[in-house]
């Protein structure tokens, strides 16, 4: 589903991802950890498309087709979805209406009026399950996007949106950090759902909370730009017990 | 033709004697259009090009008695207002000015049993002359400026509201302004007056479809607002790119008066406006609060000044802006507080947002007090759309003009909120459009 070949990418006139290869098949859940700064966020955002970050060389793939020119909303048209380690905050933009205008993105219907109580009704309508599961009430939907969100809240709205999207790849950047046991439990069972939708899943993560709701099918160790270590379940494992020293030399 | 004072003041004495106006009036006209040659341009507008010469002074269009007589294309700019039919009739008092007459007018018995006077001024110059005269010209006067000056010589429609003591208009009363011929000048002349403890909220609306070449608006508003009283004033305009706009603004509140203005401005060639507010009464308050938004060559040079002359006076001013292409908008804001006018407190916030690099934007705040005891505040903040947040929107598949419009959207929400959902929704819209095709 995803493939990067020979990834490079810069910021700022600084080369982080120094040729990257990774392959994620459909309907897995692949895993990468990796020291802080080791470059991960950086290659998620590649893969989605932030103009600051410049692929200098290699290319990305996904269902075979090259990607790596193509805008951020074309990537996410094509089914790619990036869930933020920040997500970022937008002040005046209200959740509902915004979730409103993700759901007619990819399904082509409307609320009734965009009164408020119209657009509440189709979100709750097309999304309810999930907005039960993550705890967001009506009252919640009222706020502006990100703003003043908890460290656990944006994540479960990065999930949420995710659910409004309904993209083929999930890319999940650190869901899993700066978020409360229970927080932690329900996204781990949101991500096991989405799995079985159908949606594939690319964790970044460093903990094992996560790793504990989802069967997880590959482990990627991403060392100062490189995937340096790929494998099963038993290589996050080993990781955890005795650190990066066992793939890195 | 060139513009003479003989040409002004016979025009002056025609449009009075079209109208069947009193004597009183028509000296107002007379003596206006001497003052206009003596005149300079208000302070605010000095920079502002006006070719006199060229503009249509008096343009009296087709009255209709149902809203499905107005012309097409005059429904058709309602509508692009923001104005659908249904909305219009629900509008329980309304009147519909094109050019320089009302065109088309409903205002409910419910407003005529609460003794509330809601109607054109030329009516209510015919109905109740000792009324208005009390209040015509008082808070703007021809002798100021240029500008006032041909106002009150060649001034056509408007519309008079009077709110008796007590009584609370319990639905915004609303007028709309279509400029339609070519090339016209608009003045309509509005007063609104609020006695004692009455509570109203008038909605006017301004519009030029956009074949319209060269127009000049320059309205002026009066408003009064008694002890007790709360006056709330949404102004909504978008003008063809053709216009200059020059309006006049002027309100006054008594002990414990709220005024509060609302208004949205889009388009126009030059906008220069410099709304002032006299806070004469103790405890009463003033909140402005505007939304601004240019492209192509457009410029806004909006503003407000609130004098707070009593003690315990609140103020609070906020401009929102946003420039597009090479529009530039700038706001001035003054609050000044006199010696003795303990307890009071203004505050102007100012922020723009500029989504290219030639667009540009300029605040200068004044802020000036005179009274140990009291408070003035200021903030002002100029931005681009932030590049992570366009990203986490396109991320998540949203074109980069529907991200921009969300973003310039939820910069405007702050206002927007204040103004009533149709209104607000069209306001919407209309951004939208100005933003596609970046
Ligand atoms: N926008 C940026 N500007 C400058 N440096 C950046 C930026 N994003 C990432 N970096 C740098 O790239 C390196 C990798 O960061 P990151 O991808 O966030 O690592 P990780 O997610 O693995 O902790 C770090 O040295 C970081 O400082
Ligand atoms: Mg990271």
């Amino acid at each position: 589903m995803l493939r990067l070949e020979g990834l490079r990418v810069r910021v700022e006139d600084r080369e982080i991802i120094k040729g990257a290869n990774l392959e994620v098949q459909g309907r897995q859940v692949h895993l990468i950890i990796g020291p802080n700064g080791s470059g991960k966020s950086t290659l998620a955002l590649a893969v989605a498309g932030h103009p600051a970050y410049e692929v200098v060389g290699g290319k990305i793939f996904f269902e075979g087709r090259d990607i790596t020119s193509l805008p951020p909303d074309e990537r996410a048209r094509r089914g790619i979805f990036l869930a933020f380690q920040n997500p970022v905050e937008i002040e005046g933009l209200n959740m509902v209406d915004y979730l409103a205008k993700l759901i007619e993105k990819r399904t082509g219907e409307k609320p009734l009026t965009p009164l408020r109580e119209h657009v509440v009704e189709f979100v709750t309508e097309k999304l309810g399950p999930y907005l039960e599961a993550l705890g967001f009430n009506e009252g919640f939907l009222d706020r502006e996007i990100n703003v003043g969100f908890s460290g656990g809240e944006k994540k479960k709205f990065e999930i949420l949106q995710m659910f409004a999207l309904r993209p083929k790849l999930a890319i999940l950047d650190e869901p899993d950090s700066g978020v409360d046991v229970d927080s932690l439990n329900i996204i781990g069972r949101l991500l096991d759902r989405a799995l079985q939708e159908g949606i594939t899943l690319l964790l970044i993560t460093h903990t094992g909370g996560l790793y504990r709701h989802l069967k997880v099918d590959r482990v990627h160790v991403m060392y100062d730009g490189r995937i340096v270590a790929s494998g099963g379940g038993d290589l996050f494992e080993r990781i955890q017990e005795s650190g990066f020293e066992v793939v890195i030399r | 033709m060139s513009l003479t004072e003989e040409f002004l003041v016979s025009k002056a004495r025609q449009i009075s004697k079209e109208l069947g106006e009193p004597d009183w009036l028509r000296e107002v006209r007379e003596r206006s259009a001497r003052l206009f040659f003596k005149l300079d341009m208000p302070e605010h507008a000095r920079h502002v090009k006006v070719d006199f010469e060229s503009l249509e002074y008096f343009s009296p269009a087709e009255k209709a008695e149902k809203l499905e007589e107005l012309p097409q294309e005059i429904r058709e700019t309602l509508e692009a207002l923001g104005i659908p039919e249904e909305e219009m009739e629900m509008l329980a008092g309304m009147q519909v000015q094109v050019d320089s007459s009302i065109v088309y007018q409903t205002f409910s018995d419910q407003l005529r049993s609460l003794g509330v006077i809601a109607m054109p001024i030329d009516r209510a110059i015919r109905e109740h002359e000792d009324l208005v005269r009390s209040y015509f010209a008082r808070l703007a006067g021809p002798e100021e400026n240029k500008i006032l000056a041909l106002h009150y010589a060649l001034w056509a429609g408007g519309t008079f509201i009077y709110v008796p003591e007590g009584v609370e208009v319990p639905f915004p009363i609303s007028a709309l302004f279509v400029m339609r011929s070519l090339p016209i000048a608009q003045a309509d002349h509005t007063i609104v007056v609020a006695e004692e403890g009455a509570k109203v909220h008038y909605i006017e609306g301004c519009s030029a479809p956009s074949y319209i070449r060269e127009a000049l608006h320059y309205g002026v508003t009066e408003v009064w607002a008694y002890p007790g009283a709360e006056v709330r004033i949404t102004t909504m305009q978008n003008w063809a790119n053709h216009v200059i706009n020059l309006p006049t603004k002027r309100g006054v509140a008594m002990s414990r008066a709220k005024i509060e203005w609302v208004e949205s401005l889009m388009g126009s060639k030059h906008t220069a406006v410099r709304p002032v507010i006299h806070l004469r009464g103790e405890g009463s308050s003033a909140r402005n609060v505007g939304l601004s938004f240019v492209k192509g060559e457009e410029r806004h040079d909006a503003g407000v000044v609130i004098r707070h002359l009593a003690p315990n006076t609140k103020s609070q001013v906020i401009s929102k802006s946003v420039a597009k292409d090479r529009g530039s908008t700038n706001f001035y804001g003054k609050v000044e507080i006199v010696q003795g006018a303990k307890g009071s407190s203004g505050f102007v916030q100012c922020d723009s947002l500029l989504l290219s690099p030639e667009a540009s934007s300029e605040t200068i705040p004044a802020l000036r007090s005179d009274e140990i005891d009291s408070e003035l505040g200021h903030e002002a903040y100029v931005g681009k759309v932030a590049e992570d947040k366009l990203f986490y929107l396109m991320s998540r598949g949203l074109s980069e003009e529907e991200a921009i419009t969300m973003i310039v959207l939820g910069f405007f929400e702050p206002v927007v909120r204040d103004i009533p959902f149709e209104y607000a929704n069209e306001i919407k819209k209309l951004i939208e459009l100005s933003i596609k095709g970046m």
